[in-house]
């Protein structure tokens, strides 16, 4: 496979994005990520497009990116992979660009999910990922289905409200200082404790919040990289895992088989291991998530993950910073637009740009798991010094 | 006619005159099934089912296929819908030969159902006799609909139950024991000096009154009535009679179990038509290699082979592996709930259930318990039945 580059990576701020259609949002993302391309990129170099987006809006997906965009004359094909769409359509996108196929690649990946009421398309939503006769009428709503998985880890390793607590205060504390994130505020712990429950033992402040957004990213192959920048990105690693989608039918709740199947082929791919990463996105849709993601990902042995949180090892000037962006706690989760936005962020921070920068950064990780907990993509990036 | 063993059912939770009441997860058919599984392997030998109800939850049911399947009996067996109240029980016990198996719910509080199976054994009724005068003073409009009551109790009283049991009781006098199914304990001592009752006034009363006949040898006369109608008949308990009951201690119900925010929940009656057998019999497919798949699955997740699967009965008793509770408003959803997924003893198999009979939260990681038939959601109108998990009694 030919070496492959992120050349660009942009995204728009998340949020409650009323005044703006999801082709205002493309449009608005794709602007970002071409004018984040340090020489500059011509629409039409892109050779091939991939378009994430979980819940269709205002129509025909991949047509709308093309439409949108002026994509007419390229092949425009939309990824659907669950809460992993963002990771997902960066792997799709790498293997057209490293398989010899295309030298530029665009991803963009968006959701749109506030132009209907929540009650109204609650059912329609779930409907996407629950089985229709087994699950489904059980009300397995998305944080149920997350906090099963984390009530049984908390059981097993001890772990408390506390410790998910931490995780929630640490990723406030980082998105208030990123102009991009939709919660621009800091949390206490008392507050994190005290907020309504949502589905025990997750509180409001535990979930992540219902946001817009969109964000893109430019693949190049290195026999063109020297065209758009001298400060590339390498993709060194990709993968997507998968797990059993009932709950019934998963072997151990205390972890999440899917992260650690895409874990494995990704660093199989990139050649490296957990200690080597530097920094990391993880998906924290739930604060306990991404506790238990440390372990999934290698990041900690089997159980220490509160250990790393009581010592902010994964605060940024620890030993390995997590979502120095706010994370999706934070900055904010439209499905298909949260894995690009997590590149976005890793591309700045192994640039050396990054609003919370964690010094020298090499090795960065981005990670979604999602659907029934049954899906998860990885994205493995190395910086310009690679 | 005899009845070989008897089952008794009261749902868990109670309203707030301290009347026993339906679950949000419950209705006729659960209550029957409820009732009736706690016969156990007395219900091979059934050959035909009666459900006796005042109140069908709707007049073109699917209580029938649910209570089959919810008994684990084949689902060809006859099944008859018999709309009535304690009279209506009392004939259909008569009416029925060996190896029948007669389930009365009372779906409306007092709520109960009792299951009875007809065939040799130590409770014999006989001397059958009726009174019918046209008394129409409490009448059920629909299913679902508020009851009509005419706004003249001493008419029920003087023209209905009390004339009926004077014209019935006959010889209840000298050593027959008067009981009197269809009025309320505290009325039907009134009528006559020791005779007594049940709260449960409606299909479910003559056979809880039964049941606690089986345990005295003293001979009865039951009397069961509903408005200006009554059938008697005399009640002989000769030997040792099976009386299995299930009622826990109640829980105060909450003022209501509707959805804070409304809302359809999708319904696919094709998908649940294909999973009905394994859901509401709660079977496993099994594979060649001896693997039980639950829910059953086209691939065995042990093996990998992907063969047709039988269906087999999965064992009740179940603990639970991890539980949540859900107290964000889920629109069309009455919260709180607790949702687990329980660990099936001894099979391998894991289930993915509702938590109910127990205030929600109240069953944590490792509770004992056991998988019980109940109605897990309505959706667009139609009911969804499936397995609940019912937490293990907490010894006081
Ligand atoms: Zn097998």
């Amino acid at each position: 496979m030919r070496d492959v580059a992120m050349v660009g990576a942009g995204m728009i701020p998340f949020g409650e994005l009323f005044d703006q259609s999801i082709k205002d949002m493309v449009s608005g993302a794709f602007a970002a990520t071409l004018a984040s391309v340090d020489k500059g990129m011509p629409v039409g170099d892109i050779q091939a497009a991939w378009f994430g987006e979980v819940q269709s809006v205002d129509g025909f997906p991949a047509g709308l990116l093309a439409d949108t965009c002026g994509l007419l004359d390229i092949p425009v094909t939309r990824v659907e992979n669950a809460c992993a769409t963002g990771n997902d359509a960066i792997r799709n996108a790498l293997y057209a660009v490293g398989g010899g196929y295309v030298d530029v690649a665009l991803v963009v990946g968006t959701d749109k999910v506030r132009d209907t009421s929540a009650a109204s398309t609650f059912w329609d939503w779930m409907s996407t990922n629950r089985d229709m006769a087994w699950d489904l009428p059980l009300g397995l709503i998305s944080p149920a289905s997350f906090a099963l998985h984390v009530a049984r880890y908390m059981h097993e390793f001890g772990a408390t409200r506390e410790h998910l607590a931490r995780v929630v205060v640490k990723n406030h504390r980082n998105g208030a200082r990123n102009p991009y994130a939709h919660l621009r505020f800091e949390v206490s712990m008392e507050q994190v404790l005290n907020a309504p429950p949502v589905v025990e033992p997750f509180g409001l402040l535990d979930c992540v919040p219902q946001s817009d957004g969109a964000a893109g990213v430019l693949l190049v192959s290195r026999d063109v990289v020297d065209r758009y920048t001298d400060k590339p990105v390498w993709v060194r690693g990709v993968g997507t895992g998968m797990d059993r989608i009932m709950h019934a039918h998963k072997t151990d709740l205390s972890s999440f088989a899917a992260t650690r199947k895409a874990a494995k082929q990704a660093f199989a791919m990139a050649g490296i291991g957990p200690q080597d990463i530097d920094v990391a996105e993880v998906h924290d849709c739930f604060s306990g998530v991404e506790m238990m993601t440390y372990e999934d990902l290698g990041f900690c042995d089997r159980g220490e993950a509160p250990r790393l949180l009581e010592k902010e090892e994964t605060s940024i000037g620890g030993r390995i910073p997590v979502n120095p962006s706010g994370g999706l706690k934070s900055k904010g989760h439209p499905p298909g637009a949260t894995g690009v936005a997590q590149c976005t962020e890793l591309f700045e921070q192994l640039r050396g740009d990054a609003v919370n920068q964690v010094d020298g950064a090499r090795w960065a990780l981005a990670h979604n798991v999602g659907g029934p907990t049954a899906v998860s993509a990885i994205t493995i990036l190395e910086g310009p010094r690679g | 006619m005899q009845i070989a063993a008897l089952a008794t059912y009261r749902p868990t939770w109670a309203d707030a005159r301290g009347r026993r009441t339906l679950g949000s997860d419950e209705d006729v058919a659960t209550l029957a099934v409820s009732a009736g599984r706690l016969l156990g392997g007395r219900l091979t030998s059934v050959q035909r089912v009666v459900l006796v109800t005042r109140r069908p939850d709707a007049l073109l049911g699917t209580a029938p296929e649910v209570v089959l399947e919810g008994l684990g009996l084949d689902p060809s067996t006859p099944l008859v819908e018999q709309i009535g109240g304690a009279p209506a029980t009392l004939e259909t016990l008569l009416g029925s030969a060996e190896g029948t198996l007669v389930l009365a719910v009372d779906p409306v509080a007092p709520a109960a159902s009792a299951a009875a199976l007809v065939g040799p054994g130590g409770i014999t009724l006989d001397g059958r006799a009726g009174a019918r005068h046209s008394v129409p003073v409490r009448t059920v409009p629909l299913p679902g609909a508020t009851d009509l009551t005419y706004d003249d109790p001493r008419l029920l009283r003087e023209g209905g139950w009390k004339r009926v049991v004077r014209e019935l009781a006959g010889s209840a006098e000298g050593e027959r024991h008067l009981v009197i199914a269809g009025v309320t304990a505290a009325d039907a001592a009134k009528i006559a000096r020791g005779a007594s009752g049940v709260a449960e006034t409606e299909a479910a009363a003559p056979l809880l009154l039964l049941a606690r006949l089986a345990g005295s040898r003293s001979p009865a006369r039951l009397v069961a009535v509903e408005n200006g109608h009554g059938v008697a008949v005399d009640v002989t308990v000769a030997g040792a009679v099976p009386v299995l009951a299930a009622e826990r201690s109640a829980h105060p119900a909450p003022v209501t179990w509707a959805p804070s925010v409304a809302a359809d929940i999708p319904a696919s009656p094709a998908a649940y038509a294909r999973a009905f057998e394994a859901k509401v019999g709660l079977k496993a497919g099994v594979c060649s290699c001896g693997e039980l798949n639950y829910p059953p699955r086209a691939q065995c997740q042990s093996c990998g082979v992907l063969e047709p699967q039988r269906l087999q009965p999965l064992p009740r008793a179940a603990t639970v592996y991890s539980v949540v509770t859900v107290r964000a408003n889920v629109p069309g959803k009455t919260v709180p709930y607790s949702l687990a997924v329980v660990d099936v003893d001894g099979t391998g198999v894991r289930v993915l259930a509702h938590v109910t009979d127990d205030p929600p939260g109240a069953a944590p990681i490792g509770s004992p318990g056991e998988l019980v038939l109940r109605r897990v959601a309505t959706r667009a109108g139609v009911p969804d039945y499936g397995y609940a998990f019912q937490p293990e009694e907490q010894q006081a």
